[in-house]
């Protein structure tokens, strides 16, 4: 027996709760301003068509002078990593003494439909990476990949091995082939090409009614009435805000490479088979020797844990880490459990791998590609 | 000398007994061909109107009759010409009639038994395909060039016949569609998404055999691109539709299981003290948990699964063909199009990357040049 439909005292007392609430709400968010996100001073050092490279700007020596560029994923934005000051995980990682650099995809539009994943791999992130790397005079650098931009850093290690020093990956999807997450199995009977064909890009809207069916109850019911729980109270008002403005500020995605990250990888898993090929190289991840931390969040919805796990069999390192995070996909970002364990364990991991020399070690291979670092160029001239 | 009195007057008396006999001719044959149409038959007020196709064919007779009496031989006017006049005519009436014909046979049909017989209509059709082959074949095959017969054989052979077969085929699948889901309805079937998904399945077979076929026919004429797009665009439009609904179907189908679920758990979730009552708050956490369980537990079956990859495509099939009509129907007007403009991105990447490709070799070539210059220096 429900109690509210028995005694209307009970009935009578809810709704009066839910009025004062309502009330109180709707003075919060008439006098609210559009919520401020990414609240870390940083500042723009590299823009190339869409894409910018920003640098965080704090002012001090940092413990490990060896730089870390954040690869976030082309879906929604990076700055999840730093949504409000006290759940950032990047202010975390600066005050724990790194150097970061992080990478804003910008918004695809329709004249970018024809953008590969060979143009974000081999010219957007190592455009990034040599230019950190000629700006700081590290040969090698950190590399961390967020969700499929962990993808992106475990394919881009495997092919420019030489240019990574440390790489880390979170929740990032490299085994597709699990029925465990709802994303994998929906995929696998898309027809991605009409799709590609029809859109060009893929609009943010069509990307997120797929995640909001991951939980319907919970992300299009529940969500609201927690809300309402918390109407009176100005933070959790402004949080949710925040948090729902990065839910819904999606990006859309570049036509050509959406294709080819979902037939390649969530159909054919050619990551895992060593099948896939950027740029008509054949992706090896056996030759990603490096150190390697592999974070996944055990109630990953969107990437769950059998998705990220394998990545540790798949690499040639010897120096290799899994860690689990008790939490959701987004939850590894914001949640204060993330704040108080999370950040530490990246950033001493890091340290611990920081070279005592500064980093600034001779270069041992200069940059395939012709560009030439600010240490190799250092080292020629000595032997002039 | 003649007798051009006597003359005259014969020719008078022969004038008028052909205007006589021509008006007499003529109210004769209004007579017989206005009298059927009115006749009652049995029912008060009930006119027999198929009768009405013998309008026509007497008609056709008696100016043919009327006109052969005058012969008046005038150039380019023969009587000949009359009849060809009024042959063609005919086929007007022979139509009517067929097609009165036919549609009598039906109602014939439905009538007798109240169930559709696919072969007795296909015998109906048959019938009504070789008239009109021997009428086509009788009226217009003559009128052609030798050259050109093959066009009336064609016409008076194939073509009627898979007309009638089309007809057939595109009726009958929606009667049967109309009785199926007539007899549910007296059977007392309960509406459920179990019996949506199902009624949706035969209203696609009927589609599909019907409409479908209609609509993805190549078209002709002048407005045949626009027109085949715009048909194409209904066609996957209905396609989307119908999977939309299945997609619905299973949603509800859910929706209801989860109702079901949740009976089981608030049972479970009482108290020891069956009087103490659950709060609302704590219903609702109930409902939203086992709504969802159940909705995932749905979404990851690989029917599902399917059904969602069948809707996305669907859904843009619907919109590539819409997308295209829309270009179609806009491409006089002063902007560029969709398509000119994804070309126009296509072309404006591979610039792009060339442009890159190239300022790569050039830094490399300008650094080579300074290293060897300052080697050469030292």
């Amino acid at each position: 027996m429900i109690r509210e439909f028995t005694d209307p005292n009970f009935f009578i007392q809810e709704l009066e709760d839910i009025n004062r609430k309502l009330v109180k709400g709707a003075q919060i968010l008439g006098t609210m301003s559009d919520v401020e996100v990414e609240p870390t001073p940083k500042e723009k050092v590299l823009e190339e068509d869409k894409m910018q490279l920003y640098h965080y700007v704090t002012g001090e020596k940092p413990r490990c002078s060896v730089p870390l560029i954040i690869c976030y994923a082309l879906v929604n934005r990076q700055y999840m990593m730093d949504l409000q000051s006290d759940r950032s995980l990047i202010r975390n990682l600066l005050g724990q003494g790194l150097d970061i650099y992080i990478i804003d995809w910008g918004y695809p539009d329709h004249g970018d439909r024809y953008l590969t994943m060979e143009d974000y791999i081999d010219i957007y992130l190592n455009d990034c990476v040599d230019y950190v790397r000629e700006k700081t005079g590290h040969d090698r650098i950190n590399l961390l990949g967020v969700c499929q931009g962990g993808t992106f850093v475990a394919i881009y290690t495997a092919l420019y091995p030489e240019k990574i020093r440390n790489m880390i990956t979170m929740v990032a999807p490299v085994d597709f082939n699990t029925t465990d997450g709802l994303l994998n199995v929906w995929s696998r009977h898309m027809n991605i090409d009409n799709m590609v064909d029809t859109m060009g890009i893929i609009p943010g809207e069509f990307m997120n009614v797929g995640f909001l069916m991951l939980k319907p109850f919970q992300l299009m019911v529940d969500k609201y009435v927690g809300l309402m729980d918390n109407l009176d109270d100005p933070a959790t008002v402004a949080n949710f805000v925040r948090m729902e403005k990065w839910i819904f500020d999606s990006p859309a995605q570049a036509g050509e490479a959406y294709r080819k990250f979902l037939k390649d990888l969530y159909q054919e898993n050619k990551l895992v088979k060593g099948e896939l090929e950027i740029g008509g190289r054949r992706v090896d991840l056996k030759k990603i020797t490096i150190p390697l931390l592999n974070i996944y969040a055990t109630e990953d919805h969107l990437v769950p844990p059998a998705c990220s796990i394998p990545l540790n069999d798949l690499v040639g390192s010897d120096d290799k880490t899994l860690y689990s995070f008790p939490g959701g996909h987004i939850g590894i970002y914001v949640s204060s459990r993330s704040q108080k364990e999370l950040a530490p364990k990246v950033s001493q991991w890091l340290i611990d791998r920081c070279p005592r020399s500064g980093g600034k070690e001779k270069a041992s291979a200069a940059a395939g590609d012709g560009t030439r670092s600010k240490a190799a160029k250092e080292k020629k001239g000595k032997r002039s | 000398m003649q007798d051009y009195t006597a003359m005259w007057s014969d020719l008078w008396k022969r004038r008028t007994q052909m205007q006589a006999d021509i008006y007499g001719d003529w109210m004769n044959a209004w007579t017989r061909m206005i009298s059927p149409v009115w006749d009652v038959e049995g029912t008060p007020g009930r006119k027999k109107w198929t009768k009405a196709s013998d309008f026509y064919r007497q008609w056709n007779e008696y100016a043919r009759e009327m006109m052969a009496r005058l012969s008046v031989p005038t150039e380019g006017l023969s009587p000949e010409t009359y009849f060809k006049m009024f042959e063609s005519a005919d086929v007007y009436s022979q139509l009517y009639s067929m097609w009165m014909d036919m549609y009598e046979r039906y109602r014939e049909l439905l009538s007798e038994d109240k169930e559709l017989d696919f072969e007795a209509m296909s015998k109906v059709l048959d019938e009504w395909g070789e008239r009109y082959r021997a009428l086509v074949d009788k009226v217009f095959a003559p009128a052609l060039p030798e050259q050109l017969r093959w066009i009336a054989e064609l016409y008076s052979g194939e073509i009627p016949l898979m007309a009638a077969g089309m007809f057939t085929h595109f009726w009958t699948p929606w009667a049967e569609f109309s009785l199926g889901m007539m007899e549910k309805g007296l059977s007392g079937g309960k509406a459920s998404p179990e019996a949506a998904v199902e009624t949706y399945e035969e209203w696609r077979k009927a589609y599909e055999e019907s409409c479908g076929r209609m609509l993805r026919t190549p078209m002709m004429g002048y407005y045949r691109e626009a027109m085949e797009k715009y048909s194409h665009t209904m066609d996957s439009l209905t396609e989307f539709n119908i999977v939309m609904s299945e997609f619905y179907a299973s949603l509800q189908s859910a929706g209801l299981k989860s109702v079901e679920k949740l009976q089981g758990r608030l049972a479970d979730m009482q108290p020891e003290d069956a009087d103490a009552p659950v709060s609302f708050r704590e219903f609702y956490r109930l409902w939203w948990h086992t709504s969802e369980d159940i909705y995932v537990e749905l979404f990851r079956t690989d029917e599902f699964s399917r059904l969602l990859g069948q809707l996305v495509d669907k859904g843009m099939q619907f919109r590539k063909d819409f997308q295209a009509y829309v270009e179609e129907a806009t491409k006089e007007l002063p902007f560029p199009n969709r398509t000119e403009m994804d070309h126009l991105y296509k072309t404006l990447h591979g610039l792009r990357r060339e442009v890159r490709r190239l300022s790569r070799e050039l830094k490399e070539l300008k650094t080579h040049q300074a290293e060897s210059a300052e080697e050469g220096g030292l």
